[in-house]
């Protein structure tokens, strides 16, 4: 059995972040969550550059992208994702407050695997973190390995 | 033939004259004749008498041929010089005696007996008889020429006559013509004085009772209809010239058959810039331009106008001063009574300012659309921003709030064995106050949506609306005993998800407020008409309210009831208005603490009954 992978979490809200890692916690995911400040620390560590160059090998097996952030926004990583071979399969789910239309449109076109609305309500919003980060760390399989080296 | 063109009094002098003179001849040549034949039975008879005498006389001589003494008897004829020769002959035929005795004379034949006129002789053989034998024959023969002169002086007296009767009948016709004559002459001078002088005005006089009279007034009566349709058409005439000469705005001329200009009006001079002066007589292709002129513009459209009734069309017109403008020309042909074409007659429109003006017009259309278009540009763009600002708005207030919840919850969660009962307490009431705000935000953002969007008009089914209603209020209801009294309720007009929002917060606030009660009896009906719109209520058996407060019922956040009481943020009557203003209805509401409510509002039915 492969080792259980990380999950990427963006969000440039210290609280939003707490509260997802609290609620991920408290699903006993054994996942490590990883939680990163906004979408330039997000590309540093996907490409393993700058503070991220000696970062251990692997891939997430989910990421959490928020879109309104600072700097280098979720839709900018999301396309850099998408489009890069060593980093397209893995499975991208939006958590972000926006419902706007826009939005949804420019992510899936961009190939975002799913969109989910942060609930406004707390527990509503535990609950969603929970969902999707069991779905995709635990239940969904992630694509082996062997898919990135056939792209290399 | 000459006759007929003589003057009637002539005419009527001659023909008396002729009558009279030809009478007068006949009862001459009449009585003439008479006279004659008169003397010829005079003269015959006298002969006669004569004869027969000597023939007696004769008879003895004749008998025994005694010549001398029939000589002798004859010639006692010389007393009688009427008697110019006489024989006797025997009845052999030859001659016995004649007289005179030696005549240049020749002696006459014997004749048969009777009398014979010729050459102005009179031939009269009377038969010597004796014993009933007739021994010869005695020839008479007398001179006329008496008669010629008793008849000279017959036809002179008579010619006298005659002159005299005929200068009578000369002097009695000539007074006499008169009577028919001058009737007759006056109503020709009076014919003759309209023809001349056009003058209908004149009559003539009636003299006498007869057929001149008659023909007198006919006469008058058809110079007076004559008359009054003159002046009937005069006026006429005079009306449409009023009313085609001072009409400014538009041309309206006369053209004869060859396109020269018959008459103008003011229009025409104010266009074209002639006076009808000038322009009369002119043909019409001087308001042609040259190159219409050429390109045979001006026999053309006569034609048209000939051939096809009228001809219409939009073509360049030429001015007195040579400048040119836009003109809708319609030639029409003019006929007679007889259907005969007898000219044309042309209108001109200047339509350079109707152009000018159409293409403003179109151009302000233009520049008018633009400008809607902008503004709703605009509008959208507004419209589209404040949803985004409320909507970002609502989720930017929103996530603090997530983040107040989830901490103290956090915190409950970390702390629970450490917190006191008030400390937890506290805590609870930043959990509580934190979602009352999230609802404030939610009904905020709601109804500042539900003034934003465009109202959908359809026909909406109240009873569906409410049945839906009440379903969705299942679970609030459950544990409770909630009698619903509803009607059939007639469609009306409305945004289908606004009536729902309607009835929803009503429905809800009637739940609510009679939550206290044990048996909970909610009505929901029709109430009546109103300015054509139906009322419909909701009335509930609950908490009521107090009517001194009522005019805050429907303001934004207004409550009449405090939150310990009754939960609510104080939205839901004011959305439930805003609504139904948007639909052009009223709403108010009739209550008594403790006696329950009833909430009317208006809305459009789709019949009107």
């Amino acid at each position: 059995m492969e080792p259980l992978k990380k999950i990427l979490l963006v969000d440039d809200s210290p609280e939003d972040r707490e509260l997802a890692l609290n609620a991920l916690k408290s699903y006993n995911l054994a996942n490590e969550v990883v939680a990163l400040r906004d979408g330039a620390e997000a590309l540093d560590y996907l490409f393993r550059r700058g503070e991220f160059s000696e970062r251990p090998v692997g891939e997430p097996a989910a990421i959490l992208l928020d879109l309104k952030m600072p700097r280098v926004d979720g839709l900018e990583v999301l396309k850099e994702i998408k489009s890069t071979p060593r980093l397209k399969y893995i499975p991208v789910v939006v958590m972000t407050s926006s419902r706007e239309e826009r939005d949804l449109i420019k992510s899936y076109q961009l190939g975002v695997n799913a969109y989910v609305v942060k609930p406004v309500q707390f527990q509503e919003f535990v609950e969603a973190v929970k969902n999707v980060g069991g779905f995709w760390a635990v239940l969904n399989q992630p694509p082996p390995s062997r898919i990135f080296e056939s792209e290399e | 033939m000459v006759l007929r063109n003589t003057p009637i009094k002539r005419k009527l002098i001659i023909s008396m004259l002729i009558t009279a003179g030809t009478v007068l001849l006949i009862t001459f040549a009449a009585f003439l004749t008479l006279r004659i034949q008169d003397f010829r039975t005079e003269i015959v008879r006298d002969i006669n008498l004569i004869g027969e005498i000597l023939a007696i006389n004769s008879t003895a001589s004749l008998a025994f041929r005694d010549d001398q003494y029939a000589q002798k008897i004859l010639s006692a004829l010389e007393v009688e010089s009427l008697i110019v020769a006489a024989s006797i002959y025997d009845e052999a035929g030859n001659l016995f005696v004649s007289y005179p005795k030696d005549s240049a004379i020749p002696p006459l034949p014997p004749q048969k007996p009777g009398h014979h006129f010729a050459e102005g002789y009179v031939l009269v053989t009377v038969p010597v008889i004796q014993d009933n034998r007739i021994l010869g024959y005695l020839n008479l023969q007398g001179d006329m020429s008496f008669m010629k002169e008793s008849l000279q002086l017959y036809i002179s007296v008579a010619a006298v006559i005659l002159g005299i009767s005929f200068l009578i009948a000369l002097l009695l016709s000539n007074f006499l013509q008169r009577g028919i004559s001058n009737p007759i002459l006056a109503l020709t001078s009076t014919a003759r004085a309209v023809s001349e002088n056009n003058d209908y005005s004149v009559r003539a006089t009636r003299q006498g009772n007869d057929e001149i009279g008659l023909l007198t007034d006919s006469f008058n009566q058809m110079l007076e209809q004559i008359d009054r349709q003159n002046n009937i058409l005069r006026e006429s005439e005079e009306r449409f010239r009023l009313l085609v000469d001072n009409v400014r705005d538009y041309e309206i001329i006369a053209l004869d058959l060859d396109g020269n200009v018959a008459s103008w009006n003011a229009g025409a001079e104010r266009f074209k810039g002639y006076s009808s002066r000038e322009i009369l007589g002119n043909n019409f292709s001087i308001f042609y331009t040259a190159e219409d002129v050429a390109a045979g513009k001006p026999t053309e459209h006569l034609r048209t106008a000939t051939e096809n009734g009228r001809f219409e069309g939009t073509i360049q017109r030429v001015r007195k001063d040579g400048s040119h403008f836009w003109g809708n020309v319609t030639i029409t042909q003019t006929l007679t009574d007889q259907g005969k074409l007898n000219g044309f007659s042309q209108i001109t429109r200047d339509i350079t300012e109707r152009k000018q003006a159409k293409e403003q017009i179109l151009q302000l259309n233009t520049d008018l659309e633009e400008r809607v278009l902008a503004r709703t540009a605009q509008l959208e763009e507004a419209n589209r921003q404040l949803e985004s600002f409320s909507y970002s708005v609502s989720h930017d207030l929103r996530a603090p709030l997530r983040h107040i919840q989830g901490f103290a919850e956090m915190l409950s969660d970390e702390a629970k064995d450490s917190l006191s009962d008030l400390a937890q307490r506290y805590l609870k009431t930043i959990k509580s106050s934190s979602v009352d705000m999230g609802q404030l935000i939610d009904d905020l953002l709601a109804f500042s949506r539900m003034g934003r969007t465009e109202l959908v008009m359809k026909p909406v089914n109240l009873d569906d609306v409410i049945t839906a209603t009440i379903a969705g209020l299942e679970i609030a209801t459950k544990d409770r005993d909630v009698s619903w009294k509803t009607h059939p309720l007639p469609e009306v007009i409305g945004d289908t998800a606004m009536i729902r929002q309607v009835f929803a917060n009503l429905l809800e606030n009637a739940v609510k407020y009679t939550r206290e009660q044990e048996n909970t009896e909610i009505e929901i009906g029709l109430a009546g008409e109103r300015n054509g719109r139906i009322i419909l209520f909701v009335r509930d058996n609950g908490a009521g309210f107090d009517m001194r407060y009522a005019k805050n019922l429907f303001g934004v956040f207004q409550r009449l009831h405090r939150a310990d009481e009754f939960e609510g943020t104080g939205i839901g009557l004011a959305s439930v208005r805003r609504i139904i203003t948007r639909h052009d209805g009223e709403v108010w509401a009739e209550s008594a603490l403790n006696k329950g409510a009833t909430f009317f509002f208006t809305l459009q039915p789709t019949l009107i009954s």
